[in-house]
C-alpha cells in the first residue's frame, strides 16, 4: 500500500475538523484534494506527515508509519513558502536536502535545470518573488524522486507559464511512479492533472473518480447563428447560446463530430471551435453551491 | 553535521549576527578612545581625590588642635590621645600632599611606595579611632595590589581608564562577563528555535530523514560555535586597538582575589581564562535551558521571559542565600562569574562547572526527547 489513512480524527477546540478519513492509495496515480477554505487540506497532510497530532486513526506511508522519519527518505512534501530561510540561497537549500538525503551534488544542477531556476539558484531566498519560492519548494521536492508527494496549493503564485511546466513535471513524475496528492484552488489545472477527485467537505472526505464530469465544454463560432440554433433543435441537441455569439454544449451530452455533421449537412459554416474542460469546476460547484468561502 | 553546518550557515549569514558582531567591535574601539581622551582628566579626578584628603585632613588638625587648645587638660588620658591622633592626621597630611605631587609622574615606583606608607597610615589611624574617608576594604585591595606591583616590577594603571593590552582587556572581559555575553548570546539565539515554529520553517525539518534530536544537538553546537567566534571577536578587537594605540602593559598584571579571606592576586591572564571560561560554561546552560524552553512554549517571548525568569530567580537564591556548602550543586552560580572569581568564601572559582555541565547535558537530552514527539500546533 503507497499510501494508507485509517479512520483520521482530529479535533480542534470543540470542533472536528476532520471526521475519520480514510484513504488507500496502490498504485502510483495522481489525487487531488480539493475543497473551500479552511476546510481542512493542510491540516490532512500536516496530520498525514505527522506535524500535526491527531485524535484517532493511523496514517502509513510506503508501508511503515507516519512517525517515523525515515519514510521522508522517499516522501516528500511541499508546503507554504515560509519553511524556506531568506538569509540562504536557493543553493543552501538544495544542498541541505542532498546532504540529509545522501544524494549527490549534481542533483542540484540537475533539478534546477528541470524546475526551470538556474538563473537564481545561487540567489538569496529573500529577493525571490512568489513564483521563484514555488519554484524553489518544487525543486526541493522532487529532488530525491520520492514515491510519494505531498503537495499543499503548489500553483499559489505561478504564473500561466510556470503553472504549465509545474504541471508537465508532475505528470512526468506520475508517469516515473510517484503518488501524487495534490491540493489546489485551481480547478482548472485540476481538471488537466487528474480525474481522481477527493472533495473536502465539512472534515470529511468524498472520494470520485470525476471521470463523468471530466468533460470538455466546446464553443463554436458558425456564419449564421439562428439557423444553427434551429438546426440543433430540431435534431434534439442539448446546446446553448453563449454570450449572444456562440454554440455551446458539453461533450458528455453529445459528440462533437454528430454536432458538426448536422450543421454542415444544412449548410451552417463552422468558423472556429474552441473547448474547455469543465469536471472538477462542475462538480465543485455542485458540491459546495451556497457555501460562503467557494 | 550536516545539519550542524545548516544551521550555522543560518546563523553566521543571518544580519543580526554580522549588525550584532560589528555593533561589539564599534562599542570595544569606542571604549578604548573613551579612554585615551579622558585619561588627562582621570589624572585630575585623581589629583582632586588627593587634594580632598589633604583637606580632610587638615580640617582633622584644625578640629584636633582646637581640642587641644579649649576642651581638654593636657597631661589626661584623652588629651594624649588626641596628640598621637593629631600626630598621625599630620602624617596622614603630609603623605597625601606628597601622593597629590606625584600624580601624573613617571615615578611610578615611588608613587606605588608612598600610597602603601598612605594606606598603612590611614589603617593605623583607623585603628587609633581616627575617621577618614577610606574604607577598610579600599585600604587592604591597594595595599595587596601595590605590593603585588612593586614585587613583579610593574607600573600601575588606572582601572577602567587604561590603554594598555592587558589592561584594557581587562576592562572589557569584565563588561563582557558582567551581564555583556549574556544579553549577546540573548539576541544571538532568542529566536533561534521558536521563530521555526513561529515562522514554521521547522516543518522543513521535521519532514526530513534524520532523527529529530539532530536538530536540538545542531543547534546547541551551532550557537556554541558563534558565541565562541563572537568572543574571540570580543577579546581580540581590544588587544588590536590597544596594541596599535595603546601604551606598553604587562600581562602578569595582578587582579586581586579574596580566597578565604585572604588576598591574592591573580594574573591578568589567568583571571580573563577563567572568567571567559566560566561565561562559557554558564552560556552553555543558558542555551541548554534556552531550547527546553523553546520546545515547552514555541513562541518567542514567552520562551525569553522563561528564561530571564529562571536565570534572576537562580541568582537571586544564590546572591541572598550563602549556599557555601552547596556550591558544588549550584547550576547558577556563574550568571555573573566575576563575582565567582573575586571572592572565594569557603568555595573556589570552579566549584559548580560539573554540575552546571552535568544539568545543560539533563536539560539537552530532555529537548532532544521532547523535540521528537513535538508538533506544530
Amino acid at each position: 500500500m503507497i499510501v494508507k489513512v485509517d479512520g483520521l480524527k482530529k479535533k480542534y477546540k470543540k470542533d472536528w475538523v476532520l471526521k475519520g478519513i480514510d484513504i488507500e492509495v496502490e498504485e502510483p496515480q495522481i489525487i487531488a484534494l480539493v475543497g473551500p477554505n479552511g476546510s481542512g487540506k493542510t491540516t490532512l497532510m500536516n496530520c498525514m506527515t505527522n506535524l500535526l497530532t491527531y485524535d484517532q486513526g493511523e496514517v502509513e506511508l510506503l508501508g511503515q508509519k507516519n512517525t517515523d522519519t525515515k519514510i521522508f527518505k522517499d516522501v516528500s512534501y511541499l508546503q507554504d513558502n515560509r519553511i524556506l530561510y531568506g538569509t540562504l540561497t536557493a543553493y543552501d537549500h538544495l544542498k541541505f536536502i542532498c546532504d540529509v538525503q545522501g544524494l549527490p551534488k549534481s542533483k542540484i544542477e540537475e533539478v534546477a535545470k528541470r524546475v526551470g531556476m538556474e538563473s537564481y539558484l545561487k540567489k538569496r531566498v529573500q529577493s525571490f518573488s512568489l513564483g521563484m519560492k514555488q519554484h524553489l519548494l518544487l525543486a526541493m521536492v522532487i529532488i530525491n524522486d520520492p514515491k510519494v508527494l505531498l503537495m499543499d496549493e503548489p500553483l499559489t503564485g505561478l504564473d500561466p507559464t510556470s503553472a504549465i511546466d509545474m504541471r508537465n513535471i508532475l505528470l512526468e513524475l506520475r508517469e516515473e511512479g510517484t503518488t501524487v496528492i495534490v491540493s489546489s484552488h485551481n480547478l482548472d489545472e485540476i481538471d488537466r492533472l487528474t480525474n481522481k477527485i477527493y472533495f473536502l467537505k465539512d472534515g470529511a472526505l468524498l472520494k470520485e473518480s470525476l471521470e463523468q464530469f471530466a468533460t470538455k465544454e466546446y464553443y463554436l463560432t458558425v456564419d449564421d447563428l439562428t439557423k444553427a440554433e434551429g438546426v440543433l433543435e430540431e435534431a434534439a441537441i442539448t446546446f446553448s447560446v453563449y454570450n449572444q455569439e456562440q454554440i455551446t454544449f458539453e461533450e458528455t451530452d453529445v459528440e462533437l463530430q454528430t454536432v458538426i455533421d448536422h450543421l454542415n449537412k444544412q449548410g451552417v459554416a463552422i468558423l472556429d471551435i474552441e473547448n474547455e474542460r469543465v469536471g472538477a469546476e462542475k462538480r465543485y460547484r455542485e458540491l459546495f453551491e451556497g457555501d460562503a468561502s467557494v | 553535521m550536516k545539519l550542524l553546518v545548516f544551521e550555522f550557515k543560518k546563523m553566521f549569514f543571518s544580519k543580526k549576527f554580522l549588525v550584532l558582531l560589528a555593533f561589539l567591535v564599534a562599542l570595544v574601539v569606542l571604549l578604548f578612545f573613551r579612554n585615551v581622551i579622558f585619561e588627562e582628566y582621570v589624572l585630575d579626578e585623581k589629583q582632586s581625590n588627593y587634594s580632598y584628603l589633604v583637606e580632610v585632613s587638615e580640617m582633622n588638625n584644625r578640629t584636633y588642635t582646637r581640642q587641644l587648645e579649649q576642651d581638654l587638660e593636657e597631661g589626661t588620658e584623652e588629651y594624649e590621645e588626641i596628640e598621637m591622633r593629631q600626630e598621625m592626621n599630620l602624617d596622614l597630611l603630609n603623605t597625601a600632599d606628597e601622593l597629590h605631587n606625584l600624580v601624573g609622574t613617571d615615578e611610578w615606583q615611588q608613587q606605588l611606595n608612598v600610597e602603601i606608607s598612605f594606606m598603612e597610615q590611614v589603617r593605623d589611624y583607623r585603628m587609633a579611632e581616627g575617621e577618614y574617608p577610606i574604607t577598610e576594604e579600599e585600604i587592604h585591595h591597594t595595599l595587596a595590589l601595590n605590593q603585588q606591583l612593586l614585587a613583579q616590577g610593574i607600573p600601575k594603571e588606572i582601572e577602567n581608564y587604561s590603554q594598555a593590552p592587558p589592561n584594557f582587556l581587562l576592562q572589557v572581559v569584565n563588561l563582557w562577563v558582567t551581564l555583556g555575553a549574556l544579553v549577546v548570546v540573548l539576541l544571538l539565539i532568542g529566536d533561534l528555535m521558536t521563530n521555526e515554529f513561529e515562522s514554521r520553517s521547522i516543518n522543513l525539518l521535521f519532514t526530513q530523514p534524520f532523527n529529530r534530536a539532530h536538530i536540538i544537538v545542531s543547534k546547541f553546537v551551532s550557537s556554541l560555535i558563534v558565541y565562541l567566534i563572537v568572543s574571540v571577536v570580543v577579546l581580540l578587537t581590544p588587544l588590536g586597538v590597544s596594541y596599535l594605540f595603546g601604551t606598553e602593559g604587562n600581562f602578569q598584571y595582578p587582579v586581586i582575589i579574596e580566597v578565604d579571606g585572604v588576598l591574592r592576586a591573580l594574573t591578568a591572564v589567568d583571571y580573563v581564562v577563567q572568567a571567559v571560561g566560566l561565561m562559557s560554561v554558564m552560556v552553555v546552560f543558558m542555551i541548554s535551558l534556552y531550547l527546553l524552553y523553546s520546545l515547552l512554549f514555541k513562541q518567542t517571548i514567552m520562551t525569553l521571559f522563561a528564561l530571564l525568569g529562571t536565570l534572576l530567580l537562580g541568582y537571586i537564591l544564590t546572591a541572598t542565600f550563602s549556599m557555601d556548602a552547596l556550591a558544588w550543586f549550584n547550576p547558577f552560580k556563574y550568571v555573573l562569574p566575576e563575582q565567582a572569581i573575586l571572592t572565594q568564601e569557603n568555595e573556589r572559582w570552579y566549584d559548580a562547572i560539573p554540575v552546571t555541565l552535568i544539568v545543560s547535558c539533563v536539560l539537552l537530552f530532555i529537548a532532544s526527547r521532547k523535540i521528537k514527539t513535538s508538533k506544530v500546533d
